[in-house]
Formats: structure tokens, sequence, C-alpha cells
């Protein structure tokens, strides 16, 4: 069966998105096609490094831009990230052409993806932690009277520090009072996110379901943990981010939002709304140990599911992360995804605005793909490091799309697929 | 199709038992995990009671076990017990199966001393941070699904690993996501509930700025009074537990102890403050509502109700506008016992709706509510029937547990006995 004609299949009508360098998803798309690459150089008002020297940052006229889209009220208690989210759903609705004034508020779901540690950083605590390097020693009882007395730590770090604060903030701004799900992770709180406004559009639980993507690595501890690793390109290597190539080194942390509005395709079209693609479906699965069936697996079980092979793919999104080992279990995931030969042609959104953690920009590509039936080269792929896979690289790819798998990993061994596939009528 | 589904094991680690038969027996007897504590080396915090974990008893408890657990959060410890004891109640530990895992988690924990090493003369520095990172707690080094991911490798999980963050509701949200995913087929079996812990200096420093806690010390270790005239914030505890979630042909193909069954999953948003629940319990009313009607049954059905009941001003007179609206037909609210078990283990925040979950499926199975602790001169604003101070025995034909949390967020969950007999098909 596919799941196309199913009147309770799910539609993306809207996307919006404020990644580095990219306000809208036009501008990831503009960027892609010609592998403009949006790191920049580090940089953070509290925080100096000379190890990170890459980021991909939310600039200062896109965090001006985000504080605007967060009613007056509600600005105290939102963590940037959130900002990011509010503006990044306000110009999904837009492209979706909806206004939600015209939506029951209990028929609008929320769900949320975050990144760890979205707000209870180095930064929160900084006048408690300046008294107390000045006295050259940790005075916890004095630090926390400091914080009590003389309310040195925002009165508000909790409901920032609670990482529904995105959904919080989300439910307020817009009005929505219905179904909902917070998730916090990378990769797997995206999919989480995106399978539980699925669920509901399909229950019948919400009519509309606004699904928020955000995060920031801009955290010591993350940074640390990842540069431990091995896993981000530092000064005096390459300083590239070159997924998938002989050379590549690590990747370039990043940030930014992303939004979807979702809607089962009944609704979109008694609405006459944008259909920007339907969601075939999703799955996923964990591997601790080195799989290279992970990738199979999940697109098996996907496709299956709706009764496809793949076959019906006509393009892939693969993730990226960049760094030797990473690049390396993939490319071989890959490989035996195709061990029979398929031709797919494979590309990656990673080194454009960097690695967004909680944030599906692979899947934000893969719309725009089947909109402009054109694949974009995967950025600073000169030399590929294994030949059989199709990559896409040094040039676009025009053909016809009628369906894009993207794929998903992370550091957890977390491996997930996702089917987005031209819409079956024209809204 | 949609699949029934059973609870089929059961784990609890808090200040009331290591196992839920000890959680379960301490509830119907009226005991209480409050006791005089004050955070770290600090002799004069404001808050001067709660609800801790007793360190050498969860050693003791667990010995052989925990001693092999990874450097991780102490919520984390006690959520990888929790899940360990649940798992080993249903009988699945080293099962060769497709097992799902979802944890609800709140704050992280932050160690001041980390962000120390931020420090140099010139401000702070990511690469003096990075030098000193030998120095680091490493108990804190995981993300904040760090429980997820090692309850996930511990059991060798292959299906959805999923974290939840909606503040008080994540357990529920985790255990009604759980459910969904089952009964629409995607899986047979997870692992769902939550652990949190807020009693580090940091945490509980930051839920006191936002005036949360009660700091009432005249009422000793009875302050905590849910629906109680002199009730003045929770009181902050600590906690893990887990239950196992399965088909019910899954579970009956391999004669699973089945403790009693999922009917419904309901979950909305208050959209009205961040820091206050809607004052007529909006939000909390049609999370009931969506739970009744996932659960396809009328609310003349309820018999008993774990509240939200937090023992704060604002939650417990909307929680009860909000049960009266829902069950006004018939008056039926007048016929409902209602009782709130953080009057006796106090806040568990993300994590409150696992043993809450568990404390309404086994008064389903039971048949006897458990008891809302300290509430002697309810307020006049909430005047239903909390079951104050003594456990009652009572038919249950259905049973509702309520989660609601900071910034509106709200999950009920519907469970009843297991009747083998029973032909209940979902509507969905």
């Amino acid at each position: 069966m596919n799941t196309m004609d199913n009147c309770t299949s799910v539609v993306i009508t809207g996307a919006g998105c404020l990644l580095p360098g990219c306000d809208s998803p036009a501008e990831l798309w503009q960027r892609a096609l010609e592998q403009r690459c949006a790191t920049v150089p580090y940089a953070d008002d509290m925080v100096r490094s000379e190890l990170i020297t890459r980021f991909g940052h939310i600039n200062t006229q896109q965090s001006a831009a985000a504080l605007d889209a967060v009613p007056f009220k509600l600005r105290r208690y939102a963590t940037a990230a959130s900002q990011w989210g509010i503006k990044a759903t306000k110009d999904a609705l837009v492209s979706a052409n909806l206004e939600l004034a015209s939506v029951d508020a209990e028929r609008v779901g929320v769900f949320t993806a975050q990144a760890d540690y979205c707000y209870p950083a180095v930064q929160s605590f900084m006048t408690g932690i300046r008294q107390q390097y000045e006295q050259g020693e940790l005075d916890i009882p004095g630090l926390t009277h400091e914080f009590l007395n003389a309310r040195g730590m925002d009165s508000f770090l909790s409901i920032k520090g609670l990482s529904n604060n995105m959904l919080a903030i989300a439910s307020l701004a817009f009005g929505s009072r219905g179904d909902c799900g917070a998730y916090v992770q990378n990769a797997s709180a995206t999919l989480a996110a995106l399978r539980s406004a699925m669920i509901s559009l399909k229950r019948g639980d919400s009519d509309v379901a606004l699904v928020i993507f955000t995060g920031s690595y801009n955290e010591a501890l993350t940074l640390a943990e990842l540069f431990q690793a091995q896993q981000l390109t530092s000064a005096g290597a390459s300083n590239e981010f070159r997924p998938f190539d002989q050379a590549r080194d690590g990747g370039i942390a990043g940030e930014g939002a992303i939004a979807f509005v979702l809607e089962t395709a009944a609704r979109a079209r008694a609405r006459s709304a944008p259909v920007l693609a339907t969601i075939d479906g999703i799955s996923n699965t964990t591997r601790f140990e080195r799989d290279p069936s992970a990738y199979r697996r999940c697109t098996d079980r996907l496709l299956q599911s709706i009764g496809l092979d793949l076959d019906s793919v006509d393009a892939i999104v693969a993730r990226g992360l960049g760094s030797k080992d990473d690049d390396e279990q993939e490319i071989q995931q890959l490989e035996h995804l195709l061990v029979d030969g398929q031709a797919i042609p494979v590309t990656c959104a990673s080194p454009i605005t960097g690695l967004v953690p909680a944030c599906p920009v692979d899947l934000l590509l893969a719309l725009q793909m089947l909109q402009h039936q054109q694949i974009p080269a995967i950025a600073n792929l000169t030399r590929p490091a294994s030949t059989r896979v199709p990559w896409v690289y040094r040039q676009p790819h025009t053909k016809a799309i009628a369906r894009v798998l993207s794929l998903g990993r992370c550091y957890s061994g977390f491996h997930s697929a996702v089917s987005l596939s031209l819409p079956s009528f024209i809204g | 199709m949609s699949q029934r589904v059973v609870v089929t094991g059961l784990g609890v680690v808090g200040r009331l038992g290591f196992h839920w038969r000890d959680f379960w027996k301490a509830l119907l007897a009226g005991e209480s995990a409050v006791v005089p504590w004050q955070p770290g080396a600090i002799s004069d915090f404001p808050v001067r009671y709660a609800a801790p974990v007793d360190d050498a008893a969860f050693t003791a408890a667990f010995a052989g076990l925990v001693e092999s657990l990874p450097p991780m959060e102490r919520r984390s410890r006690f959520g990888a017990m929790a899940a360990y004891a649940a798992m080993h109640d249903a009988g699945l530990i080293d099962k060769d199966l497709r097992l799902g895992v979802a944890v609800g988690s709140g704050i992280p924990e932050r160690d001041t001393a980390d962000m120390l090493l931020a420090m140099t003369d010139a401000g702070p520095s990511w690469d003096a941070f990075y030098a000193r990172r030998a120095q680091l707690n490493p108990a804190l080094r995981g993300g904040n699904d760090q429980l997820a991911a090692v309850i996930a490798r511990q059991f060798k999980a292959r299906g959805p690993v999923q974290n939840f963050s909606t503040a008080c509701a994540g357990a529920a949200h985790a255990i009604g996501s759980s459910f969904r995913m089952i009964r629409n087929g995607e899986i047979n079996c997870m692992i769902a509930g939550g652990a949190d812990s807020v009693l580090s200096p940091m945490t509980i420093t930051g839920l006191h700025l936002l005036g949360a806690p009660s700091v009432n010390e005249d009422l000793g270790d009875k302050l905590c009074r849910p629906f109680d005239e002199a009730r003045s914030g929770f009181i902050a505890a600590e906690g893990g537990a887990f239950v196992v979630l399965e088909s019910l042909d899954h579970a009956r193909t391999r004669n699973a102890t089945i403790y009693g069954e999922v009917l419904g999953f309901g979950s909305s948003m208050d959209a009205y403050r961040v820091t206050a629940p809607h004052p007529e319990g909006r939000g909390a009313a049609q999370s009931m509502e969506n739970a009744l009607r996932d659960a396809g049954i009328a609310p003349g059905d309820i018999d008993y109700i774990n509240a939200h009941g937090t023992s704060t001003p604002l939650n417990d007179p909307a929680e009860t506008m909000a049960i009266k609206h829902v069950f006004a037909a018939g008056d039926h609210y007048r016929k409902l016992a209602v009782s709130a078990t953080k009057s006796q283990i106090g806040h568990w925040i993300a994590a409150a709706g696992a043993p809450e979950f568990i404390a309404t499926l086994l008064a389903a199975r039971d048949g006897i509510a458990p008891p809302t602790l300290n509430l002697e001169n309810p307020d006049p604003a909430c005047d239903l029937d909390y079951v104050p101070l003594q456990a009652r025995p009572m038919k249950i034909g259905a049973a509702l547990s309520n989660s609601f949390g900071f910034g509106g967020l709200n999950a009920s969950l519907i469970v009843k006995p297991y009747i083998k007999e029973d032909a209940h098909e979902y509507h969905g």
C-alpha cells in the first residue's frame, strides 16, 4: 500500500528555519546549490577559544529578529534557542498559509525537539562564578547565598533550564492547547517529535501539528565532550567540514531551529493548502556496536511498512558527521544499503550549516530537493572516501525526484530513516 | 489493528522503598518520606524539608549492581536501578526482544565546580575549560538523555529510545507515548518511566527563587498537605520509577504476570502562563477529557483519581475545578475518590508521573485507594473526597492518574484492572 493515497497520510504544509546563514528554507537551498558554507569563526560574548575556531552561529541580526518574533511578555522566560524556534514556526505558518486563529486551539498540537543543555551553561552562572574565582576557592554555601540574597542568578533559570522551554513558550506564543510532547536528545529527539506529531494527526487527536526543532552546541561541556572524542575539526587541522572526503578531520558544530507545519492530507486538501511533501514513514534503530547494516535495517523496515522497495527512492540525504570514524561507519552503512548496485544519488547538508543539534537540516534539504527536482552537491567533497557510493559532488544533479530518503545517525548509536515524497495531489 | 496494552513489570526506587511491594505497602500504611533536610553543607537554607533517597539503603538494596554503573547523575543512578527492577520483575532480564525505552527527565544537574574550570584571569575561556577537562565531575559528563542511553545499552534495546522533557509531566508523557506506540503496533514492549532529583544546591535554589517548594517550618514533616488549607508549596524529592508495557498478545505468549491494563492517554497545554496553571484548570480538564476519549470510556466509568496534588496554593484548587468540570455529569465528581501520592513521597518533578502511575495501577488491581496524608482542614476551594489520612478499600473499575508540568503541560493516563476474559476493544 502506498500511503500517499491514504487519506490519513501526513503532509508537510509549511516549513521555516533559522539556521546559520539561512533565514529561510529557500536560503538554505540556495547555499546548498552554490556549496556556500555558512560556518564562521567561533565567537562568544562570554567564552573565548583558540581551539574551537569555527562554528555555525546564529548571528546578531538573526537573534534580534528571533527576539522580535517572541511576544514581549514571554521574552524573559525564553532561551535563545526557544526564540529561534518561535521565529522558525512563525515563518512555517506563513509558508503553510495558515492562520492559527482559524483552528480550534485545542486541536493544535505542539511537538518539540531540543538539544541538550540549552540554558544552564557557564554563561548562566557568570555572576557567582566570577565571584568564586576571585575568592580563589569554591564555597558552595557562599555561592548559594549569593544567588539567594543578591539574586545573582536569573530567577527564571529553572524555567529556562527545564528543557521543555521550547514547548512551553510555543504553546503560549501560539495559544495552542492541544496534544503535546517535548523531547531532549539529538537526532532521536527529532524523530520522536515527528513520530508523536504523526500519531496525533493520524489518530485525530490534532488537526494541525507544529513540530519545532531547536538547539545549540555552544555549551562548554557539550563542546568538550565532542572535541575530546575528535568529532570536531580544530585549529591546525583543515578547519573545513568535509564529510565523506578522504581529507575529512572532523565536523563543525552549529546551532539553529527548524519548524514544520504538519496536517493530514485530507485536511490539507480541504483547505487547499500548499502541500510541500508527504511523510511516507519513519523508522529507527539503535546499534551499540558498529553495524554496517543499521541503515539497511531502518530503510527496509520503513519501506516494507509502506509497501515499497529501495527502487522507489530517487535520492538519499546522508548525515555526514565529518569525523574519520563516524563517516567511515556511515560509508559502510551506505555501501551495505546500496549493495545491489542501486545508483541512488547521495548528498548531504551538514557542511552548509555545521552540525545543528536536534535540527533535521537533512530533512529540510530533502523537502527542497522534491520541490526543485534537483540534488545539490556535497560541499567541500573533492576526493570521496568511497567509490561505491554514488555521491553527488562538484556539480548539482538534476533528475526527476518523487521520493527522498533522509538518513540520520548520531553519536549515541541512534540511526533513522525518513521517507518524503511528492504529494499525490496538488493543493 | 489496535493492540491492547498491559503492564507486566514494576520498579520503584525512593525513600519509601526499593521494591514496588515495599513502596505500595508504605503508601497504604500512610507512611511519609518527608524528613528534615538541607542542601549540601548549607545549614540555613530556607527549604528545610525534603524526601531524599537514603543513600546507604539504596547502595545496600542494589549491592552487586549499583557498583557496575558508569559515572552518572544522581537521578540517573536511581533510574537505572528502577529500570532494572522493572525488567527483573517482568522476567525480561537477558531476554532477546525488540525493546523500546521512554524516559521522563528534568533539569540537568550542573556542578558549579565544573563551571569554575572555565574561568581565567581574563574571563571565561573554553580552552581553559577543555584543558582542565580531566577535573570535570565524571558523573555529570553525560547529556540529559544519559539515563535513556544507559537503559537502552543495559538491555540492548533496539527499538525507539526517547527522552521526554515536559517538566513534571515528563514520566507520564513517556508512559503515554509508549502506550500509543504499542497500541499502534509499532513495537511490542517498552520500558517507560522517569527519574529525577532536584536536591542539588543550585537546582533547589532555582526552584526556591520561583517560590515553588514549601518553606513553612511550623508544620514540621507534615508540611506536604495537598488540598489542605495550610498547604504552602511542594516538597522536593527524588527517585526513579519504571514500568514494563507490553501488547497483551506479547504478554500472553510468554505467560507474563499482568498488573493491569492501560486504556487511554491524553495530553494538553494550558497556554496560560509559564509559571502558573490556568486558575480553572482548563488544560488539566482537557487532558483528562482527551484521556477519556482515547480510552473510549465515559467519565462515570472512573472510580479513582490519583491527583497531581502538589500541595501548592495554585495547583490544588485548579485541579479540583478541572475534576468537577470533567466529571460534572450526574455529579459523578461526588462519587470519586481522589488522592495525592505526593503527600507521602513528595514531588519527584519530571519522574513524578511514574510512581503515581504505579500507585494508580495497584489501586485498581487491589481495589484500594491510597490516602492523602496531612489533610486535616480541607481548603473550602478543595471540596472533593480526597481519601484523607487513611487508605480506603473500594471497587475500582477504572482509574486515572494526572501529571501537570511547569509551562502548562499536562498528561493523564487511564488504567483498569486486567481481567482475562475482558472483551474490551479500543475505539482507535
